[in-house]
């Protein structure tokens, strides 16, 4: 199902933590990029890859 | 962190499970599900096929919702069309004749709008209809419908509504209109738009929709041989 072009960001969490997600959205047919913070995400790329979002160490 | 987010997006939360407490704050302001760290694969993918599942759900649910809203609303006026009209005046009647209540129709049509139209262009001629329609669509109660009938004429569905007290109602929207103060415009003294009713009233003007509409639009005639800018019916 997930072979639907969408498109995913991981923000912030330690970088291989956000390598592996990045990559394991790849797996699932998801065009995905990562970013440490959200500033460095920046208003175009939350804007464009605004169908899944996943904040690592979102809890902080 | 989760403030500030695009909530239309699907949002998940990657974080250890000894935050749970944190973790259940973020699933309250919005977050849809939780991915725990130590990443398990198998259990990340399933989290993240649902979310996607259910992203997928809702752009379809707002799609719908955008068909619906254009299938039944008037693009220039944002009120109902002519087809929500017909619908809601098939149940209108339906009900009245059931609960034995009375229920009045009344069509409004713009006088000499084509002239308005020629003489000031089509922008001013859109923009009065827009106007007119704001006006009708504040003028009426929860229970009563308003709609674009087409071009300039729109029309009222009012329930429990006698015909005395829709004749005043409609004078009330005749003086109302002329008085738009957007329509009045110094540079070019062509005079207040104005508009026309036809009212019929269930039953005395009829028990069915279509001879209803036929009285009401009979009147709208009659009200502008009659001279516009008044009632009749």
């Amino acid at each position: 199902m997930n072979d639907n072009g969408g498109k995913a960001l991981i923000i912030g969490g330690e970088a291989a933590l956000r390598r592996m997600l990045v990559g394991l959205c790849g797996e699932l047919g998801l065009s995905a990029r990562g970013a440490a913070t959200r500033d460095e995400a920046g208003e175009e790329l939350r804007r464009q890859y605004q169908d899944l979002i996943i904040l690592c160490d979102g809890v902080r | 962190m989760i403030r500030g987010m695009d909530l239309d997006s699907c949002i998940l939360i990657a974080a250890p499970a000894r935050e749970g407490r944190a973790i259940v704050q973020c699933l309250k302001s919005g977050a849809y599900d939780t991915i725990l760290t130590p990443v398990r694969r198998r259990w990340a993918e399933i989290v993240i096929a649902r979310a996607m599942e259910r992203r997928m759900y809702y752009a379809g649910s707002r799609l719908m919702e955008r068909y619906r809203r254009m299938a039944f609303h008037d693009t220039l006026t944002g009120l109902h069309n002519h087809r929500y009209f017909q619908q809601q005046l098939d149940l209108g009647v339906r009900a009245a004749i059931r609960y034995g209540y009375p229920l009045t129709v009344m069509l409004i049509d713009l006088d000499d709008f084509k002239e308005y139209n020629d003489r000031h262009g089509h922008l001013e001629g859109d923009r009065a209809l827009r106007a007119v329609g704001r006006l009708l669509g504040g003028s009426i109660r929860a229970q009563d419908t308003v709609a674009r009938y087409g071009g300039e004429e729109f029309g009222l569905i009012l329930p429990h509504t006698r015909k005395i007290a829709a004749r005043h109602i409609a004078v009330r929207l005749c003086d109302a209109v002329e008085k738009l103060r957007c329509l009045h415009d110094r540079r070019r003294p062509a005079g207040p738009l104005t508009v026309s009713i036809g009212v019929a009233t269930y039953p005395h003007d009829g028990e069915a929709p279509e001879a209803l509409l036929g009285r009401a639009d009979r009147a709208l005639y009659a009200a502008k041989r009659a001279g516009k800018n008044r009632v009749r019916g």
